[in-house]
């Protein structure tokens, strides 16, 4: 278990429910992380990785307003939480710092 | 109007299958959206495909989020993931107390061991089919002797060809087994004794074997004059040359004669040989054997040869019988020197199960299972200290509202996985220990001790049992606690764990007087090894060597007195010989003649040999009383013998055994005088009831079954194969067989060595198994008394104290169970004792060193939890209340 982390996949749909302006869910999830990554990701990925945040409470769930579109039924809708965003900022930092050290290094 | 694209009807099916709770719909609809835009935008054979995919990671990576749905308690996912979380938490278990689980396992693994290594040999001897394709086709052709039910094995080699040419219903092969010197040098260095067996050079195709290297014996190898070659069984080639393909083109010297290798069979292929019949670790074509031994097989193959046969299917063995009568009768075969009406009968040839081995069996079961059942008790001892140690981890669990059927089924899991994990254990260990075992009883290499099909069955049936029932009683006794009592902290005194506690005690009894019986025992055979090693045996056995040369069936070329005359004297004319003689029964042969006597009403070892005059001083017996036969005597067969001193002795305590007759001895030699008293020996080491037996000499009359013994100077090479030349020189047709006295101990040894060896492994089980029990045991005992033991201490008992208390009433059983054990060795093996060669089973060395080692480990065994006990801070426990 990674605990409080975040592993690879699950920063990666964390982002893309972020970049997707909150409120969205799995169908937009999978297609955004497909297109930006150019690999294939199934949607059992998909769930298990928005399982998981919701579990660390990185992202909630809500449900949304019936849709035509889906014959009247209730979508859960994903936003990332406060925590989410946080832990998603400091691993950003944490990586542009080890990159400018390697940078660095590269100039010298 | 076209159908509307939809996923295939598997992935859609397998959707269904997937249990999913309320989002069942969410995700249904997001995949039906994932699918429509995938169609739009790359077709319908990547949409399904990638719905399909999309499915299958549905079902391999299962959500987390609990399902709204059915709210189930966690291990209740249907069978199989509750019986994970059991093996893992019965794993978690076994962590948290290694040294219990570690011994218990061992104690498990080693009889499960034992009773692999039984099992594997039983069935290495009788169950195992013969290495043939068809093992029922196999046939053996006999002799019989006319109406009478003797069968006699072989046939003239020249009749087994006549009868092979006419049989149409099964392929006749001819072999000869024999024991050869092999050495792989060209000067016979490092010499050993190897089964061989020459056979026809159709044998091999006949009855369809392989080889895995080289090439097998074909017909042309079997021409009388072509140099002989060897192919080597599996099992040999494995043992002895460590499966080295280099062996193939190596030569190998059977009486000087080189043989080159150029086989070697695969491992299926043992051939028609039974375990328990020699099977050979060589075979050579029969023109070899004419090559290798030229004075026992001559050009034209007037010799004796085995006949086994393969079945032409479909022919049966009677339809076989028929056929090879009739031919044989119409050849006249079988119609031997000796009996007119004789025939040849065809018998099945591989080993038929018989009631005899139903009875071997049983036994054998029998014993391993008392070893095993030991060992189940004491692993439950074991156990059942641990349950009660849990019982309030169990009851716990209870009171949370797990069933007692689920806790049942917890500690059910846990003993399984013991009984799996001993059974790994053991059968790892009997693979190991196979070889070395092999090796100590004597099993010859040709025999494929492997663990098969049925060995593995049996072990995993053996281990299973085991596991259960060494679990299955702590686990009721677990479950039966009082809710309350437990909860509070107190251990359980049910009337079942007390009652329980009184049979404990009795078995740990029972098996300390086993263990005393079995160390007993074990002390008494190695006390016999090493009183045979260092006692003189009253026979010169360094100086002495025994040569035999029987002449071959068909005679020898010289009469037996003209050869003996000749060959004593040639012998005698070697350098380094003293003297020689003629003795029916040397020492420690294969035979001796056991006389039936009785004294004060008890039956009295006694052994009959005929020797010539000068045997006595050549073998190294000296004359206490009286003189050795005459010459005239020896020769006219006259009716006078000389006697063992110890023979004098007790029929003659006034020491008047000289020139009586042998009438108080037996009532038939009455008329036989006493004309000479020597020093006792030891006829024969085993069987040991005649190792102390007296010994009536009387002169040699019959020259045909004499063995020459040759007494050499003192610190001289034996000149073993000087004697062989000037014996085969003498006649060429006999096979002069010379070994020294050394030799035949050696191999006497043998028993009593395979006696100690399987006592001394027995004994050790049983302590070790009791030892096991009387830790359990007391673990249990005081784990039981914690409350007591903490008042006692509280109001001022030292730990000294409690120790002592603890430990007086721990080994209550085992000094009861021992002085039983004792008293049965004393006075129930009187059988025994005869056994022994005079070695007393009141022996007190014995008797002290087997109880030592005994009272030593179940001292351990108490004191070790008895400290532990006395360890506890009264205060704490008491608190606990």
């Amino acid at each position: 278990m990674k605990g409080d982390r975040l592993g690879e996949f699950e920063e990666l749909t964390l982002l893309a429910v972020r970049a997707l302006g909150d409120r969205t869910y799995g169908v937009p999830v999978q297609q955004f992380v497909e297109r930006a990554t150019g690999r294939n990701v199934t949607m059992g990925a998909v769930y298990a990785a928005l399982d998981r945040l919701e579990q660390k409470e990185f992202v909630r769930s809500v449900l949304g307003d019936p849709s035509p579109m889906r014959g009247g039924k209730r979508k859960r809708l994903f936003e990332v939480t406060s925590l989410g965003l946080r832990t998603a900022q400091d691993l950003r930092r944490v990586r542009e710092r080890i990159w400018q050290t390697i940078e660095a290094g590269r100039r010298s | 109007m076209s159908r509307p694209a939809r996923p295939s009807w598997f992935a859609r099916l397998l959707f269904w299958m997937r249990p999913l709770g309320d989002r069942r719909a969410d995700i249904e609809t997001d995949l039906i959206e994932l699918f429509i835009t995938r169609v739009e935008e790359h077709g319908l054979r990547h949409a399904r495909r990638r719905y399909l995919l999309d499915v299958l990671s549905l079902w391999i990576r299962p959500s987390s989020r609990p399902t709204e749905a059915v709210v189930r308690a966690p291990g209740q996912h249907g069978w199989f993931p509750g019986a994970v979380q059991d093996m893992k938490y019965a794993l978690r278990v076994f962590r948290r107390q290694p040294a219990v689980v570690s011994v218990a396992i061992a104690g498990l693994a080693v009889s499960i061991a034992l009773v692999t290594i039984v099992f594997t040999i039983f069935n290495a001897f009788t169950f195992r089919p013969l290495g043939v394709p068809d093992p029922d086709g196999v046939v053996k052709v006999h002799r019989t002797l006319g109406n009478t039910r003797t069968i006699l094995d072989g046939l003239l080699y020249p009749d087994y060809v006549r009868l092979r040419e006419a049989s149409r219903l099964v392929n006749l092969e001819a072999s000869i087994p024999a024991r050869l010197s092999l050495s792989e040098t060209a000067a016979g260095a490092a010499a050993r004794e190897v089964e061989v067996r020459f056979v026809a050079g159709t044998f091999a195709r006949t009855f369809g074997a392989r080889a895995i290297l080289g090439r097998l014996i074909d017909p042309g190898d079997d021409i009388s004059g072509k140099p002989p070659v060897a192919v080597l069984h599996y099992a040999f080639w494995r043992s002895q040359f460590r499966s080295d393909p280099s062996v193939l083109g190596r030569s190998f010297y059977f009486n000087g004669v080189p043989v080159p290798v150029v086989g070697v069979f695969d491992q299926a292929s043992t051939g028609p040989f039974e375990a328990n019949f020699n099977p050979p670790s060589i075979q050579l074509p029969l023109s070899a054997a004419q090559a290798i031994e030229p004075n026992a097989f001559d050009a034209a193959r007037r010799f004796t040869v085995y006949v086994i046969g393969q079945l032409i299917r479909p022919a049966t063995i009677a339809q076989a019988e028929a056929e090879v009568s009739a031919v044989a009768a119409g050849l006249g075969i079988g119609n031997a020197i000796n009996s007119p009406a004789g025939g040849v009968a065809v018998r099945p040839g591989g080993h038929q199960f018989t009631a005899g081995d139903l009875a071997l069996l049983s036994i054998f079961m029998t014993i391993v299972g008392l070893v095993l059942l030991l060992a189940v008790i004491n692993v439950t001892n074991l156990l059942l200290a641990g349950s009660t140690s849990r019982q309030q981890e169990i009851v716990a669990r209870l009171a949370l509202g797990a069933s007692r059927g689920r806790i049942v089924r917890q500690l059910t899991t846990e003993s399984v996985l013991l009984g799996i994990v001993s059974g790994v254990t053991g059968l790892g260990a009997a693979t190991w220990l196979l070889p070395t075992v092999a090796w100590l009883i004597g099993i010859r290499p040709a025999v494929e001790l492997i663990l098969d099909v049925r060995v593995y069955a049996f072990a995993s049936v053996i281990s299973l049992l085991v596991g259960v029932a060494a679990g299955l009683a702590p686990a009721r006794l677990g479950t039966r606690g009082n809710l309350v009592t437990a909860l509070k902290g107190g251990t359980v005194q049910s009337g079942a764990a007390l009652g329980g506690s009184r049979l404990r005690s009795t078995f740990l009894g029972i098996q300390a007087a086993a263990s005393i019986m079995l160390l007993v025992l074990t002390a008494l055979f190695s006390r016999v090894l090493i009183e045979s090693y260092r006692s003189s045996r009253g026979v010169d056995s360094d100086r002495v060597i025994v040569m035999s040369a029987f002449a071959p069936r068909t005679g020898g070329l010289v009469p037996d007195d003209q050869f003996w005359d000749v060959a004593l004297a040639r012998v005698r004319a070697l350098p380094g010989v003293e003297m020689t003689a003629l003795v029916e029964d040397p020492p420690y042969g294969s035979g001796f003649h056991a006389v039936a006597a009785m004294l004060d009403g008890r039956r009295y070892p006694l052994v009959q040999n005929k020797c010539s005059p000068d045997y006595f001083q050549t073998a190294g017996l000296r004359f206490q009383q009286g003189r050795t036969f005459t010459a005239d005597e020896a020769g006219s067969n006259a009716r006078v013998a000389v006697i063992t001193s110890a023979l004098a002795r007790d029929f003659w305590p006034a020491g008047d055994a000289l020139g009586s007759t042998l009438a108080p001895v037996k009532s038939s030699l009455k008329d036989v005088r006493v004309i000479g008293i020597v020093t006792d020996s030891v006829p024969k080491i085993w069987p040991p009831n005649y190792a102390r037996a007296a010994t009536i000499f009387r002169p040699l009359d019959d020259l045909e079954v004499a063995r020459m013994i040759v007494r050499v100077a003192k610190d001289s090479p034996p000149p073993l194969q000087a004697i062989r030349d000037a014996v085969s020189a003498v006649d060429l047709r006999r096979r002069p067989r010379v070994a020294s006295l050394t030799e035949g101990i050696q191999r006497e040894l043998q028993g009593p060595r395979l006696f100690a060896s399987g006592a001394a492994v027995l004994g050790g089980l049983a302590l070790t198994l009791a030892v096991i029990g009387i830790f359990g045991v007391t673990t249990f005992v005081v784990n039981q008394r914690r409350r007591e033991i903490s008042i006692r201490m509280a109001i001022g008992a030292s730990r000294s104290h409690v120790v002592w208390s603890i430990f007086t009433q721990g080994m209550r059983p085992i000094v009861i169970g021992l002085a039983i054990g004792l008293g049965l060795a004393f006075f129930g093996t009187e059988t025994i004792e005869r056994a022994l060669a005079g070695i007393s089973a009141r022996d007190p060395i014995a008797v002290s060193a087997a109880t030592a080692v005994l009272l030593t480990a179940a001292s351990l065994g108490v004191l070790i939890p008895a400290r532990k006990a006395a360890r506890v801070d009264p205060a704490a426990v008491l608190k606990e209340q």
